[in-house]
């Protein structure tokens, strides 16, 4: 991949964070690594850095809450969930994000004009 | 041995080797730099802490108790750079693209040189080399300079230098440093820079002097805290002069405010 199209691939991952954020969140609370670790597993999340400044924004939006728990080893850890607002945002992304992949993926279907 | 240094992070004590506290300081640093002003900065530096915690204590597992350079640079690589933590929606997509191609933007055309004292290249308090940096010209040549203008000037000068030792920062970051130097703040620059502290840090501890001295409590006094107490001494000394400068020109203008409102240059006349 040359550094052009890197850094395009880098920002459609932002793009569609809050969407992947979210459902993650849909299958019940996580915590931050937790959170990190699902993002990673499937390739959506090269640094973590990334996700902090949007769990920040998502949580001031209502979309999310958290708690503190305990951990068994090393520090206290922050659950976060989805409230109900977060459910209807999550819908509204999919929707856009189902529209965005017909329109483009039309694209190299659709005849030749 | 390794001198270490002791953190909380995120309600844990941690044990973090010398060399390895450097680079987390500057790191951490450089992370406060890029979130000033923005929205939700002490969550992102929270949660930043939190897992930094648990990444040092994943690391170490059971067998170390001193977090090291290894995992400090494994842990911040994991992280990310500090430009990655800004909001994607805050700052708008050309703003992000432009970031994503970063390493490429970041050479175009001469870049603004910041003044800062440089720590590593002082006599005083490294302001001379700030000077020097912020005008591409070598350090030597300021000092020549500044002597021969001490005994020109004398006082003023001396005075211009406290001020200026208090009014600019020290470079403590390593974007600090780069800035400093002129160069363009890219990754390949910041590694540069931490590896010069890191050798520096090595030959420190290879010097025998160093290594083989037990440092008594009067040595630790000596080349600790007496610097330390003096610093804090001029410091003191400069606001006061400062002050004393300040006062001086309100007190100056004062009187040539009265000379024309009464006409008259007699100050004393017009009591």
């Amino acid at each position: 991949m040359t550094k052009e199209t890197a850094a395009s691939t880098a920002q459609m991952r932002k793009g569609v964070l809050e969407l992947c954020i979210l459902r993650v969140l849909r299958q019940g609370e996580a915590y931050t690594s937790d959170i990190v670790a699902a993002l990673q597993a499937v390739d959506l999340l090269v640094v973590e850095g990334t996700v902090y400044p949007l769990l920040s924004r998502m949580k001031n939006a209502d979309t999310l809450t958290y708690r503190w728990a305990e951990s068994p080893s090393g520090p206290p850890r922050k659950y976060y969930s989805m409230t109900s607002e977060g459910e209807t945002v999550l819908k509204a992304l999919e929707a856009s994000w189902d529209q965005f992949v017909d329109s483009v993926n039309s694209l190299s279907t659709a005849p030749k004009i | 041995m390794v001198e270490t240094r002791n953190i909380s992070l995120g309600g844990l004590l941690f044990h973090v080797e010398l060399p390895a506290y450097n680079v987390l300081n500057g790191y951490l640093a450089d992370l406060k730099k890029v979130l000033r002003g923005a929205e939700g900065k002490d969550d992102i530096l929270q949660e930043v802490e939190y897992r930094l915690a648990e990444l040092f204590t994943e690391f170490m597992g059971a067998s170390r108790t001193v977090v090291t350079l290894g995992d400090v640079e494994k842990a911040c690589g994991q992280l990310g750079e500090p430009t990655e933590f800004g909001d994607p929606d805050v700052d708008g997509a050309d703003k992000g693209a432009r970031r994503g191609s970063d390493s490429s933007s970041a050479d175009d055309g001469p870049r603004q040189r910041r003044m800062f004292r440089d720590p590593d290249d002082r006599i005083i308090g490294g302001v001379a080399t700030g000077i020097a940096h912020r005008i591409g010209v070598d350090p030597v040549l300021v000092r020549v300079l500044a002597v021969f203008l001490l005994f020109i000037s004398g006082p003023v000068l001396v005075l211009l230098y406290v001020f200026l030792w208090c009014i600019v920062p020290k470079a403590r970051s390593v974007s600090d440093r780069v800035a400093m130097k002129g160069e363009p703040v890219t990754v390949d620059a910041i590694k540069d820079s931490v590896e010069d502290q890191l050798k520096k840090a090595q030959e420190q501890f290879d010097n025998p002097h160093v290594r083989g001295r037990v440092r008594s409590a009067w040595t630790h006094f000596i080349s600790d805290q007496l610097p330390r107490f003096l610093k804090a001494l001029t410091k003191v000394l400069g606001w006061l002069l400062l002050l004393i400068v300040v006062l001086t020109l309100l007190a100056f203008g004062g009187f040539i405010l009265s000379a024309l409102v009464t006409g008259s240059w007699n100050f004393f006349g017009a009591f």
